[in-house]
C-alpha cells in the first residue's frame, strides 16, 4: 500500500515524521523534494531533528548529506556576499541595508532558513539611496544581466526594483528594491511602515522582524504569477508561522501591519492554504484578528480551485487534476494584480513575442556540460 | 545486460524500467532515439541491470524537444527526472550528450563523495589518478592503459570516499574526441568503439566500451597510489618529474568538481593523504613509453 508521497514530505517538512518508509518511498520523496527545490530542508529534518527516528538506507542518506553540503557552502557564500555588499555600499546609505526573502532568512538564522537555497540576494534600501548604490554596485562589479530596452523602460517605471545586477566573477545576483510590490500595481504600500518593523542582525544588515517578515512573504506568494516553487514558498511561511505562533506580541504587530498596508487577504491566504496543504490548524486567538469581511463563497471556491493546485508539490509523481488550467488562471491573476489591464497588454505582447522568437529557432547558444550551479533556485 | 534479448530491452527502456548498475550508483535510462538505444546497449553490454527496481539514483532520458525544432534541423534535450537541466544540442550528438548529462548529475548532486575531474586506472591494487584539463591526453591515456591490462575505475571522474580513504569505480565508457579515436581504432582493433558524433563542442566524440574486467569489479575500490599529471607534447621525449605536495594540491583543486563542498573536511582528508602518494607530472609523445614507466613504479 503506498501512500501518497506529498503527505509523506508535508509530515516530513512539519515535522511529523512516518515510521518507516519502503524503498520506493524514499525513491519518490527524493525526486519530489529535488523537484521542488526542497531536498536540503527535507535532509535538515530528517538528519538534524532529534525527534526524528527514521532509518535513513545508505544510498538514500548519500543524497541527503550531498544536499545538506550543498546547502552548507550556500549559506555560507551568501553571508560572505551580504557582508561584502554592506561593507560597500553602507556609506552610500542614508539608513542600514534590509536584506529580505532567502538571504534574510539566512542571516536572521530564522526556521526558514534551514535547507533553503535561492538564487537571488534580495536588498531593500531607500527609493532615494537607489541611484547610489547601484554606482557603487557598478563599482564594485556588479553589472546589470539585461541590456534589452523594453526590460529597462519596465525595471525603472513600473517595478519595485532596479534590473538584476549579476557580479562579473562570482555570477551572484542582487536585487536591489526600494518597495514591495510593484509601483504600478497600485497595491505598494508606504514603505516606511515595513522599514520602521526591521531588526539587527550579527552582520550588520538588518531583516525584517518576525511577524513583518511572515508578512512579505505571503505577500510576495500571493502576489505571484508563476508557481514553479510555490509548495516551497508554503513550506517557508510555515517555518516563519513557527517563529511567530507562540508570541502575542508579533501576532498582534503582523494583524496591525496587514491592515495598515492593505495586505490583509494575503495573511487570510497564507493561513487558509498553510491549513488546507501543509495541515496547520491556525487557532482561533489568531484567525479572530481579521478586521476584513471573509471574501464571498464563491470567490473562495475560486480561489481554492487556483491554490490548492498550483500550492500543491510540482511533480508528475503528485496527481493535481486540471493543474494547468489553475496555473494558467494563476498566471493572468498575478499579473492583474501587478498592473494595470492596458499595461499588461503590452507586456503580455513583448514576452509574447520573445516566447515565439525562442520556441522558433531554439536555443543552442551557452552550452554546458559539466558544470556544476551553486545557486539554483 | 547482454542477456537480455533484444526486444526485452526495447520494451524495458520504452517503459522507463531500465536501470544500469553501476555499482557507485544506479541510473534509470530512457531515450526516444534508437541511435540512443542503440549506443547504450553496445557499450553497456556487459553492465548489471535490473528491471522495475525500486530503486535509482538518478533517472535520465535523452528525448526530441517538444518545440518546432521537432521537424526541422532536429535536436536532443538531455532530462534527468523530466527536467531539462541544459540547452538542446542537434540529435546528430545525442548520444555524447547522455554521457555529458549522466556526468553532469553526478558531479552536479552526488556529493557524498570527493570527486575530482580525473581518469582513474589500477593495476596490482595500486590506484592512479590522473587528473587533467580537457586536451592533455588524459583520455587517450586511460583508453591506452585500460585496453592494455589496467583496471579501468573510470575516464572522468576519481571518486574518493574520504571515510576510507579508498577511490571508488564510476566504470563508464571512455569518451575519445578527434585523431584519438583513430588511434586507438589502430592500437586496439578488437575494442569495441561508438559511431562517431562529428563537430559537437569537444570536435568528433566516439566512445569506448570499458573492459569486460573492469566492469564486472565496479563496487570494488582501490587503494590510493599515485597522482600523475599527464602532458601530451608531440615530438617529447618520455619525462617523469616528482610534484610538490603544494603544487598537487593546487592542481587538483583546480580540477575538482566538489572540493569546495567539502569544506576543512575535504583539505584535511588531501592533506593527510598526499604525503603518503607518489606525485609525479609527466611529459610524453609515446603512449607506450609511459604505460612502461608507470608499470614499473606500480609493480609489487
Amino acid at each position: 500500500m503506498s501512500r501518497n508521497v506529498q503527505s509523506i514530505l508535508t509530515g516530513i517538512l512539519t515535522g511529523h515524521y512516518p515510521c518507516s518508509l519502503s524503498t520506493r518511498e524514499w525513491r519518490d520523496l527524493i525526486l519530489v523534494a529535488r523537484a521542488n527545490s526542497l531536498l536540503p530542508r527535507v535532509a535538515a529534518f530528517i538528519l538534524n531533528d532529534v525527534k526524528c527516528n527514521l532509518q535513513v538506507p545508505t544510498n538514500v542518506n548519500a543524497h541527503l548529506i550531498a544536499s545538506i553540503r550543498h546547502e552548507t557552502l550556500f549559506h555560507n557564500q551568501v553571508k560572505d556576499e551580504v557582508n561584502f555588499v554592506n561593507a560597500k555600499i553602507s556609506r552610500a546609505l542614508n539608513r542600514n541595508l534590509i536584506v529580505l526573502k532567502g538571504a534574510g532568512y539566512v542571516v536572521a538564522s530564522s526556521s526558514a532558513a534551514k535547507g533553503r537555497i535561492f538564487s537571488d540576494i534580495d536588498l531593500l534600501v531607500l527609493k532615494e539611496d537607489v541611484s547610489k548604490v547601484e554606482r557603487a554596485l557598478h563599482l564594485f562589479g556588479f553589472v546589470s544581466d539585461t541590456d534589452s530596452e523594453y526590460d529597462q523602460k519596465y525595471y525603472r517605471e513600473w517595478a519595485h526594483e532596479i534590473p538584476p545586477l549579476r557580479h562579473l566573477q562570482r555570477g551572484t545576483v542582487l536585487d536591489v528594491h526600494h518597495n514591495i510590490v510593484p509601483l504600478v500595481s497600485g497595491r505598494a504600500p508606504d514603505i516606511e511602515i515595513f522599514l520602521k518593523s526591521t531588526v539587527k542582525t550579527e552582520y550588520g544588515v538588518e531583516v525584517l522582524r518576525p511577524a513583518a517578515m511572515f508578512l512579505h512573504s505571503a505577500i510576495h506568494l500571493f502576489f505571484s504569477e508563476e508557481f514553479t516553487n510555490g509548495y516551497r514558498d508554503l513550506s517557508d511561511l510555515s517555518l516563519l508561522l513557527d517563529e511567530i505562533i507562540d508570541d502575542d506580541d508579533e501576532i498582534s504587530y503582523l494583524f496591525f501591519l496587514a491592515e495598515n498596508t492593505g495586505f490583509e487577504n494575503e495573511i487570510f491566504l497564507a493561513l487558509r492554504y498553510l491549513d488546507r496543504i501543509f495541515g496547520r490548524t491556525i487557532p482561533q486567538d489568531i484567525t479572530k484578528n481579521f478586521k476584513q469581511v471573509p471574501p464571498s463563497k464563491i470567490r473562495l471556491v475560486v480561489m481554492d480551485f487556483i491554490f490548492g493546485k498550483v500550492l500543491a508539490a510540482n511533480h508528475r509523481l503528485v496527481d493535481v487534476k486540471f493543474r494547468g488550467l489553475a496555473q494558467w488562471l494563476a498566471f493572468v491573476r498575478g499579473h492583474l494584480l501587478k498592473m494595470p489591464f492596458n499595461i499588461l497588454v503590452k507586456h503580455t505582447a513583448s514576452k509574447l513575442w520573445r516566447g515565439i522568437v525562442k520556441s522558433v529557432t531554439g536555443d543552442v547558444e551557452n552550452r554546458h556540460h559539466v558544470q556544476r550551479k551553486d545557486i539554483k533556485d | 545486460m547482454s542477456e537480455l534479448s533484444n526486444a526485452q530491452y526495447q520494451s524495458a527502456v520504452k517503459k522507463s524500467e531500465l536501470n544500469i548498475e553501476f555499482g557507485l550508483i544506479s541510473v534509470n535510462v530512457n531515450s526516444s532515439f534508437s541511435q540512443v538505444t542503440k549506443t547504450i546497449s553496445e557499450l553497456y553490454r556487459d553492465y548489471n541491470v535490473t528491471l522495475s527496481s525500486d530503486w535509482f539514483d538518478f533517472n535520465v532520458s535523452v528525448e526530441k524537444p517538444s518545440n518546432f525544432r521537432r521537424f526541422f534541423r532536429s535536436q536532443a534535450v538531455f532530462k534527468l527526472d523530466g527536467h531539462i537541466p541544459f540547452k538542446p544540442l542537434p540529435s546528430a550528438h545525442a548520444y555524447p550528450l547522455f554521457e555529458w548529462g549522466m556526468n553532469w548529475c553526478v558531479a552536479n548532486f552526488y556529493h557524498r563523495y570527493l570527486i575530482f575531474h580525473a581518469a582513474v586506472l589500477e593495476k596490482n591494487g595500486k590506484a592512479v589518478i590522473f587528473p587533467a584539463p580537457p586536451g592533455s591526453g588524459k583520455s587517450t591515456l586511460c583508453a591506452y592503459l585500460a585496453l592494455s591490462g589496467w583496471r579501468l575505475l573510470s575516464d572522468e571522474m576519481a571518486v574518493l570516499d574520504i571515510e576510507t580513504g579508498n577511490v571508488l569505480p564510476f566504470v563508464r565508457p571512455i569518451c575519445l574526441k578527434n585523431n584519438s579515436i583513430r588511434l586507438v581504432e589502430d592500437w586496439f582493433p578488437e575494442a569495441f568503439i561508438s559511431d562517431v558524433a562529428t563537430d559537437t563542442q569537444k570536435g568528433d566524440v566516439a566512445h569506448v566500451r570499458p573492459p569486460t574486467d573492469s566492469v564486472r569489479r565496479c563496487g570494488e575500490g582501490a587503494k590510493l597510489f599515485a597522482i600523475v599529471f599527464p602532458q601530451f607534447k608531440a615530438g617529447s621525449t618520455t619525462e617523469i618529474f616528482s610534484m610538490t605536495q603544494m603544487n598537487t594540491l593546487k592542481m587538483l583543486v583546480e580540477n575538482a568538481f566538489n572540493f569546495d563542498l567539502f569544506g576543512h573536511e575535504g583539505f584535511e582528508f588531501i592533506s593527510r593523504k598526499l604525503p603518503d602518494l607518489l606525485l609525479l607530472e609527466a611529459t610524453y609523445s609515446n603512449v607506450d613509453d609511459l604505460r612502461t614507466v608507470l608499470e614499473s613504479e606500480v609493480q609489487d
